[in-house]
């Protein structure tokens, strides 16, 4: 449910949270029914409120999941390639070659600021966008 | 220069730069079943992509042109870099060759490399394409470059070039055509070539030396990739043509000054030195500079490499001393890592 959440918030670019899908606890429900009543519908949407609810480090991981498939996605219609790869699917096989792993890594690192240790590279890491974004929240995680 | 070493000497290699390993433990993690099979138009591909996400950037650069010219096999396309605060006059112009095994690569995917050589050398940076195999197989490409350099010679005035200041340089299989060109004009029909310019140069495809078996996987371009290439870029020539492999030529007297560079962890490493020291037998002046911990390309991937970054430096800054030198003495002032044959 955090992921509909997410993807949603993601997708309106902060402006506007879908949440009819989503089985929050009710009351919470209830204030965030209110506040887009109070709100004009292309108003910014303050989603503060209840991010104490949802566990925070999933609502990341589907953010830093959906730049992930962005950056993979760029990557594939380089090669021509125009479809959407499910978060578990093996990037090699959706068509990224060794070479392109390079360029992965590296935009990876540039799409969120941070360098990837050495240790951390390895193929089970880098196999999926799901795998990827598992190394991104862990590094981003404060230490 | 800090990160030089002669390579090949007991006791001076250096431990693999870090984030070179770092690259190659990501191709490392790209191993394996791919959904796509390996064709010449997907390798051009992901270098141009691998040259977005590694090439070096934010480097700082007077202007930058387009401009076609009308080659032997059509059009051919340049791309002229003038450096910033450059002296009223006319500037030394280095013509340059992309590497890429004569099959992928092209004046983009060599743009930070060109726009730091521009800089760092206060030189005027001609970067040509050639044609590319296997729709163009050789000699294609060394026609491509050999006409370029003639027409940069004929056009100096134009492009504002001092005419006595050419060099001609390029990386890999570019460092191949820019051996090949001095080669050809020392042979007769010129022009005059001040310097030549080696980095990382494939000068022998007829026989393997030691650092290609050494370094024949898991070091960026692995020997599959290069037979796969040498396949179809000589297309059944006889691999000892001196156009093909430059370290073949019967005679290297009277070849302009050279800069040879190779790269500690290349494959290509010790052809380049055998390069050098043949041209120093035969009289040349050469000033031989192995790059410690580095690898094959680290010059199109200094952005993700920092000592890739200062040894492409140096590489400009050798070509500015060269050039500003009055007399080969410069070739006596070597350091200890270095060494001029």
């Amino acid at each position: 449910m955090e992921r509909t959440l997410a993807r949603g918030m993601h997708q309106a670019g902060a402006t506007r949270v879908t949440i009819d899908n989503v089985r929050l606890p009710s009351i919470l429900t209830a204030i965030i029914r209110l506040s887009e009543r109070l709100a004009p519908a292309d108003a910014p949407v303050r989603i503060c409120a209840f991010h104490q609810c949802i566990p925070m480090s999933d609502v990341n991981a589907q953010s830093v999941e959906d730049r992930i498939a962005g950056v993979v996605r760029r990557l594939l219609a380089e090669h021509s390639i125009d479809r959407a790869v499910g978060p578990d699917e093996d990037l090699r096989q959706a068509g990224l070659s060794s070479l392109d792993m390079v360029s992965l890594v590296l935009s990876v690192e540039e799409e969120f600021d941070l360098m990837v240790p050495e240790v951390s590279i390895m193929p089970s890491n880098f196999r999926s966008i799901a795998a990827i974004g598992r190394v991104v929240v862990s590094l981003r995680k404060p230490h | 220069m800090p990160n030089a070493a002669v390579a090949g000497e007991p006791g001076t290699l250096m431990p693999l730069d870090r984030h070179a390993k770092r690259l190659l433990e990501m191709i490392a993690a790209g191993k394996g079943d791919t959904g796509t099979e390996l064709t010449p138009e997907s390798m051009r591909r992901s270098m141009t992509r691998l040259a977005e996400a590694a090439d070096v950037r934010s480097v700082p650069i007077g202007g930058i042109e387009d401009h076609e010219v009308s080659g032997p096999g059509g059009p051919i396309r340049i791309r002229i870099y003038t450096p910033c605060d450059v002296d009223a006059g006319l500037l030394p112009c280095i013509v340059y060759f992309h590497g890429g095994t004569g099959v992928f690569c092209g004046i983009g995917t060599h743009d930070g490399l060109c726009r730091l050589l521009a800089s760092s050398s206060g030189c005027k940076v001609i970067s040509s394409d050639y044609r590319l195999a296997p729709e163009h197989p050789f000699p294609a490409a060394i026609e491509d470059g050999a006409y370029v350099t003639h027409w940069v010679a004929e056009h100096a005035a134009d492009l504002e070039v001092d005419p006595e200041r050419l060099v001609v340089a390029g990386d890999s299989a570019g460092g191949t055509i820019a051996a090949v060109i001095c080669q050809l004009a020392t042979l007769g029909g010129g022009p005059r070539i001040a310097l030549q310019a080696l980095l990382c140069p494939v000068t022998d495809l007829a026989e393997e030396a030691e650092s290609r078996r050494a370094f024949a996987e898991g070091f960026f371009i692995e020997r599959s990739t290069l037979e796969w290439a040498k396949s179809m870029y000589c297309a059944g020539t006889d691999l000892t043509d001196p156009r093909i492999s430059p370290l073949r030529a019967k005679s290297l007297v009277g070849l302009p000054p050279a800069h040879v560079h190779t790269a500690e962890f290349d494959p290509m490493r010790d052809e380049g030195e055998a390069y050098a020291k043949a041209l120093a037998a035969a009289g040349v002046p050469v000033r031989y500079t192995c790059h410690a911990g580095l690898i094959h390309h680290f010059y199109c991937m200094a952005g993700a490499i920092p000592t890739g970054r200062a040894a492409l430096a140096s590489v400009g800054a050798a070509i500015r001393n060269a050039l500003s030198a009055a007399s080969p003495s410069c070739y006596g002032s070597l350091r200890s890592e270095e060494f001029d044959v």
